[in-house]
């Protein structure tokens, strides 16, 4: 895990000059915000893929099914409960990420933390006002994303059970 | 300092409220898939877990409700203005299509880093 700080500084300096001048594109911060919640998605998955046991997969081999159908009613179904809680922490991480972003948006693609800090950095009181309902969508958005991965989760259980 | 105050107070409340509602109870709500039984515990320990819950849930939850009362008030009294910046919308969509676009790319990367982990484990010649 290294500082969201750091990393964008890092790709900062890497992508500033041509043929690579991609300073301010959406995509590289959306490429930081991957390699901040990297960490936490590899600690997630890694756990449930290695109990898998690789003889499930040789007997499905061995029963005709394809390489893809047994990795698809094998892994894929072992692994989809970790990969949606998975997804729902990088999606997280992602939207309240404000060290990379701060370094790597330019103005007018500011992100909601980005631009939390920035109406709070600025005198006023409409404009306080305006980082506090900001703050709120960005708590509201996280929980909702939360709920409903929880949601799809318990719901495909009781799918499974049935 | 009346904040202060009120926060500690209600922070009571709730550790009462929660210690109500698990004694002598088989479980809390997490309890319905057995992961943690209060009953079966000892009394210190179901008050520390309640008071820990308890501080949790405030420190999460309070937050979140001031910002809200805040954002919805004004000198003039309720309004929903601040709300309303087509500012904040255009950045809030900014943020969700990065975060998509991120969370789609970590999990990618993150799966096949895992399942190669795994490989590593099940490996005679690598053995974890």
């Amino acid at each position: 895990m290294i500082s969201a700080v750091a990393l964008g500084l890092g790709y900062l300096l890497a992508f500033r000059s041509e043929p690579m001048n991609w300073r301010g594109s959406l995509w590289l911060v959306a490429v930081a915000h991957c390699a901040v919640a990297l960490p936490f998605v590899v600690r997630i998955i890694t756990p449930a893929a290695r109990e898998i046991q690789p003889e499930l997969r040789e007997n499905a081999l061995l029963l005709g099914a394809s390489p893809w159908e047994a990795w698809k009613s094998i892994d894929l179904r072992i692994l989809l409960r970790p990969l949606a809680i998975a997804a729902s922490f990088a999606f997280t991480i992602s939207l309240g990420e404000f060290g990379a972003s701060s370094l790597l948006t330019r103005h007018g693609h500011e992100t909601l933390a980005m631009r939390i800090g920035q109406l709070l950095s600025r005198p006023g009181e409409q404009l306080q006002k305006q980082a506090i309902a900001s703050a709120c969508l960005l708590a509201f958005s996280c929980i909702a994303i939360a709920l409903i991965v929880e949601y799809a989760v318990q719901f495909n259980r009781k799918k499974r059970t049935q | 300092m009346p904040q202060a105050s009120a926060l500690v107070v209600w922070q009571l409340f709730v550790i009462l409220l929660v210690l109500a509602l698990t004694h002598r109870q088989k479980s809390i709500s997490l309890a319905q898939q057995n992961l943690m039984p209060l009953s079966s515990e000892r009394k210190t320990k179901r008050v520390f877990f309640s008071i820990a819950a308890t501080l949790i849930a405030v420190g999460t939850l309070l937050p979140i409700a001031i910002l809200l009362t805040d954002s919805l008030r004004s000198s003039q009294g309720f309004t929903f203005s601040y709300w309303a910046t087509s500012d904040m919308w255009t950045s809030f969509l900014t943020s969700l299509g990065i975060a998509l676009f991120a969370a789609m790319m970590a999990i990618l990367f993150g799966t096949g880093s895992a399942l190669a982990l795994a490989l590593f484990k099940h490996s005679p010649r690598y053995p974890l």
